[in-house]
């Protein structure tokens, strides 16, 4: 063990020699630092960039805290600050000694026409070296139409390509060609492990506590790990520490309601936001259904605190919680509740630390009323996160950072409570999950940006509670008991993306990147349940592994009115799990229900954004295909993963009709899932039963639907205004379907149809947003 | 100066349809479905065989007449030939399985040849029977039940439990065959003794029945594979499986269906 260790810390120590070697310091420079931040509420700006006019238009963007660092030889320079739908700000700056610049931008006054659709920096796609990156700003979303009229971040970035819904009213989405469990969703760096509120109809994500989503499809940098298809780096705001304000909306079906505010002013702030649905409230005053319920709430809190330049402290959290229940027999209620708390400490003007320790539970409870037993059912998995990062900027061409995470993830199965007793026949079981990584950002030559990285990480399978050893049948030999560890699973994960510039206005881009899991969900749908089940890696379950290769063309034109890009990508994933047939997803011991194999992704992804004007939006197109190859089924041969999808459009469009009047319109267009249909029937036992030929062979109806919204802006008053949205949701009534069922027909008993159930036509929504200052 | 108020909308649009719509399903051969049931208990024996359909057919009954059917006990290697009494049905009377043998069925159509083998486990006592009344009726599957759409609307949910003492020593596996005024309930109630291996067994049976009803329970004992093939089987009619797929059957060369050699142990009760 000792040994390993040592092995360990000398390993560390290559790592980060080599990744300071580029960074042979300047004679005779000094560092500018600071953070940028909104100049009327304080917000940080994530990304705002600072560009030295008279030094070949360096720069550097701001993290994810507001901070940068610059580091230029001694001289006079001319430093333009920028962040976009914000005022530029120059500044001229005589370099003798470092210096501490915090700058506060003014917003643009919102013009028609100066519309922000995404992405912070008005060429920053061309520029940036990562690839397959997506940022969502959560004040353009606030146009589009959806459900019910809340306005989803989760649901938006399921517009851009690469990255597909689950159908009608699901928050679960695929990327790339992975499963729903195959994305890492942070809030404040702690994961979300069940996104979606009410089965799917809304996510977590309050967007009025929402500051910036950054979506990486399988590329993202070695500080993200432990899920092989993508990352969703979702951030909170901060709330205004300037001034007192509330805000919030009356829907149909929810309220919501954000209170932010200093704390002392310009050092910190608070924010708080809330939402509720009321549908439970109005179905108690109904006969029919008085007695059932469906409903949520949620609530993001955050808190920050500076204690001088160089230290500050963030607390957020998020709790939410969802109740269905069923004629007072069946009650389910589930939720996620998280905690961050974060250290940022400057060492000096070039090394920025931030140190989290975070929480995050998610768990479902099951209650079963009768008059015989009743009892409860609860699944839980819980985590204990510690995550320190270190951000280095030796100079103007590189931008390292290095760090670890531990994780101790605790996984309850199933533990029933009755009257008498609480009993835990499925045994919570516990892993030790931990990464250690660094990574560079590095402008090799003026055209050249490249980013590089290993994170290695490391899966512990704790012992305590029972694991199994099988046959090839299936069949249970053994039993492990042992309170050692019983696995150890250690993954390198290389990472890299280079960026060409061909010109200011376009650019190649290449990736390839490595990413394992060692988490999984064992789910038997696409679509989202609270019931799924999380799994983690034991002696027989191995981590799953994903290589991917990328490459993308990136063009902007028009003066960056409009934005282009093509990328394709191959993935190949190993140790991937699928049920056998006919499972048993009730069995105690899940291994004896599963089986693994390997799958394999690609794409082609084309992009066509419109950034300014009146009319502006985006027109998305994915061409791919998943398949999974695992021995026992379909005969040994590839089959089409279920979200398996050849063709994906979505067209975005949004229209400023007046100052006051906007309006919106969104179609998506994707192909149907694959799913296994039976080829014919016979009768056995008595009953009419279905004969079936092979897994996935068949496909769902295409899937296909027209929103539109408008927006109304209402008079502006001294400290307040408010504006209606409308909404149609699916506004062509298209009936897709959700699911597909074959029975005996109704007329002729010996004839079988096939019934489809689709969820909802036309859902007209209105809602009424305010701010009061 | 204009006013607005707000308007408070309170319509939920949760609704779903629900409608026929034709899918274009793949053509499959016909392919062979062979019924086996050895039981303990004499006359009781039978082997059904017929052949599957696609979804547009409607032939109520695709029997397969002219079959040459056999079941050899593997411990004395006695054969005994059944013979086809109606169009697809093949028996022998006085045909008895005993407790603790295996036997193997063969089934000959043509020049195509099925075999399967099954062990009839040891026998295990159903004491007595017990009626539960539900408050309300109750549809969907409880612990073995299935809870069909559409099947015996009207009638009330009760709650049989048949009470018998699981062996000790191995895992058992047991089929309930449920009988309501002489007419075989459709739904499938298998269960194993995974968790409560050697005690006194107090679950309920879940099924529709009313008032004055004859209710009769077969508690009959079955090999690991038959009850791997009605699990399967209840899944598919139930299309509650992840990974719906044909059951795996004990049979060889591609046949569907079972082959069950079972003990049977009855008990009769009336529903109040």
């Amino acid at each position: 063990m000792t040994r390993k260790y040592n092995l360990n810390m000398k390993l560390i120590a290559l790592l980060l020699f080599l990744f300071i070697l580029p960074s042979i310091l300047l004679a005779q420079s000094y560092t500018i630092s600071g953070y940028l931040s909104d100049k009327k509420n304080g917000e940080t700006l994530i990304g705002a960039v600072t560009i030295v006019r008279n030094n070949a238009n360096r720069g550097t963007a701001s993290n994810e805290y507001g901070f940068y660092s610059l580091t230029l030889p001694q001289g006079s320079y001319e430093l333009v600050y920028s962040f976009i739908g914000y005022k530029e700000q120059t500044i001229n700056v005589s370099l003798t000694e470092n210096k501490t610049i915090n700058i506060g931008l003014e917003e643009v006054s919102t013009n028609i026409g100066e519309v922000v659709v995404s992405a912070s920096k008005v060429n920053e796609k061309i520029s940036q070296s990562k690839m397959g990156v997506e940022k969502v700003n959560v004040a353009a979303i606030s146009k589009l139409p959806v459900l019910f009229g809340e306005k989803d971040i989760l649901k938006t970035m399921q517009l851009l390509p690469g990255v597909k819904s689950g159908g009608d009213g699901q928050s679960g989405f695929t990327v790339r060609g992975g499963s729903i469990d195959q994305n890492l969703i942070l809030l404040d760096d702690a994961p979300v492990y069940n996104a979606s509120h009410l089965l799917g109809f809304f996510s977590t994500f309050n967007s009025d506590a929402i500051k910036d989503v950054t979506l990486y499809k399988g590329t993202a940098p070695a500080q993200f790990g432990g899920r092989i298809s993508s990352v969703v780096d979702v951030k909170m705001n901060e709330g205004d520490n300037q001034n007192y304000g509330v805000s919030g909306g009356i829907g149909l079906i929810s309220s919501k309601l954000n209170i932010e505010g200093p704390v002392q002013k310009g050092k910190s702030s608070f924010l708080i936001s809330g939402r509720r649905t009321y549908a439970d409230i109005f179905l108690k005053l109904t006969d029919q259904f008085k007695d059932n319920n469906l409903s949520f709430y949620d609530l993001n809190a955050k808190f920050n605190y500076r204690f001088s330049d160089k230290d500050r402290l963030f607390v957020s959290g998020y709790f939410g919680r969802d109740r269905l229940g069923l004629n007072n027999r069946f009650g389910i209620d589930w939720g996620n509740a998280t905690a961050t708390a974060r250290w940022n400490h400057l060492f000096n003007s070039k090394l920025f630390s931030n140190t989290s320790f975070i929480y995050s539970n998610y768990d479902y409870n099951i209650e079963i009323q009768n008059n015989v037993n009743p009892f409860s059912i609860l699944s839980r998995i819980r985590d204990w996160n510690l995550k320190q990062e270190f951000q280095y900027f030796p100079n103007t061409k590189n931008e390292l950072k290095f760090g670890y995470n531990v994780i101790f993830h605790t996984i309850t199965p199933g533990q029933i409570t009755n009257a008498e007793s609480t009993d835990d026949p499925f045994q919570t079981k516990n892993g030790l999950e931990s990464a250690l990584y660094a990574t560079n950002d590095w402008q090799a030559t003026k055209r050249i940006k490249i980013n590089y990285g290993l994170r290695l990480s490391n899966f512990v399978v704790l012992g305590g509670s029972d694991y199994y050893v099988l046959d090839d049948d299936k069949n249970i030999t053994d039993t492990i008991s042992q309170n050692n560890p019983v696995k150890n699973y250690l993954n390198f994960e290389p990472r890299f993306s280079l960026s060409y510039t061909l010109n200011e206005n376009s650019s190649l881009k290449a990736a390839y990147t490595r990413n394992t899991q060692n988490l999984h969900l064992i789910t038997n749908s696409v679509t989202t349940n609270p019931t799924d089940k999380w799994i983690m890696n034991t002696n027989i379950i191995k981590p799953e592994i994903g290589d991917q290769v990328s490459i993308g063309y990136f063009h902007n034109f028009n003066n960056n009115m409009f934005e282009f890009s093509a990328e394709t990508y191959y993935k190949l994933m190993q140790n991937q799990i699928d049920y056998k047939d006919n499972a048993d997803e009730r069995a105690p011991v899940i291994e004896t229900q599963l089986l693994y194999g390997k799958g394999r992704a690609y794409g082609l992804e084309l992009l066509l954004k419109k950034n300014q004007g009146k009319l502006t939006g985006w027109v998305g197109y994915t061409l791919s295909r998943t398949e999974k190859q695992i021995d026992g089924i379909n005969q040994n041969q590839w089959y089409a993963a279920r979200q398996d999808r050849t063709h994906d459009i979505s067209v975005v469009t949004m229209y400023d009709i007046s100052k006051r009047w906007n309006v919106s319109a969104v179609w998506v267009y994707q192909t149907g899932n694959a799913i296994t249909f039976p080829s014919g029937k016979y009768e056995v036992a008595g009953q009419t039963t279905w004969l079936y030929t092979e897994r996935n062979g068949y496909r769902m109806p295409a899937y296909h639907r027209l929103d539109l919204g408008a927006t109304f802006k209402l008079k502006e008053r001294k400290r307040f205004n408010s504006e209606l949205s409308f909404g149609l949701y699916n506004a062509y009534g298209r009936e897709n379907p959700y699911t597909i069922t074959f029975e005996q027909s109704d007329t002729d008993p010996n004839k079988t149809v096939a019934v489809q159930t689709s969820l909802f036509r036309w859902i007209p929504s209105v809602s009424w947003n305010f701010k009061f200052k | 100066m204009k006013k607005y108020s707000i308007i408070p909308f309170a319509f939920l649009f949760l609704i779903s349809c629900e409608k026929v719509i034709d899918i274009d399903l793949n053509q499959s051969n016909p392919r062979y479905v062979i019924e086996g049931n050895l039981s303990n208990i004499a006359g009781e024996s039978k082997v059904k065989i017929s052949k599957t359909l696609n979804f547009d057919e409607t032939i109520a009954n695709p029997a397969i007449s002219g079959a040459l059917v056999t079941i050899t006990d593997n411990k004395g290697n006695q054969t005994d030939t059944l013979d086809e009494s109606t169009a697809g049905i093949y028996i022998k009377p006085g045909l008895t399985g005993i407790e603790g043998h295996t036997y193997t069925l063969k089934v000959v159509i043509g020049n195509e040849i099925f075999e399967a083998i099954s062990t009839i486990p040891l026998n295990v006592n159903l004491d007595s029977l017990v009626q539960e009344t539900l408050a309300g009726s109750y549809s969907g599957g409880g612990p073995g039940g299935s809870g069909r759409p559409g099947s015996d609307h009207g009638s009330s949910t009760i709650q049989i439990i048949p009470h018998y003492t699981d062996p000790l020593n191995f895992i058992n596996y047991y089929q309930f065959e449920v009988t309501r005024n002489d007419t075989l309930v459709d739904d499938i109630f298998i269960r194993n003794d995974v968790g409560f291996n050697g005690s006194s067994s107090h679950l309920p049976l879940r099924i529709k029945a009313d008032k004055g009803d004859v209710v009769t329970i077969d508690l009959q004992c079955i090999d690991k594979a038959v009850y791997n093939y009605f699990f399967g089987l209840n899944e598919n009619i139930n299309q509650s499986s992840a990974t719906p797929a044909n059951p795996t059957s004990n049979l060889n060369n591609g046949a569907l269906g079972y082959f069950k050699a079972h003990t049977s142990k009855k008990k009769t009760i009336g529903i109040e």
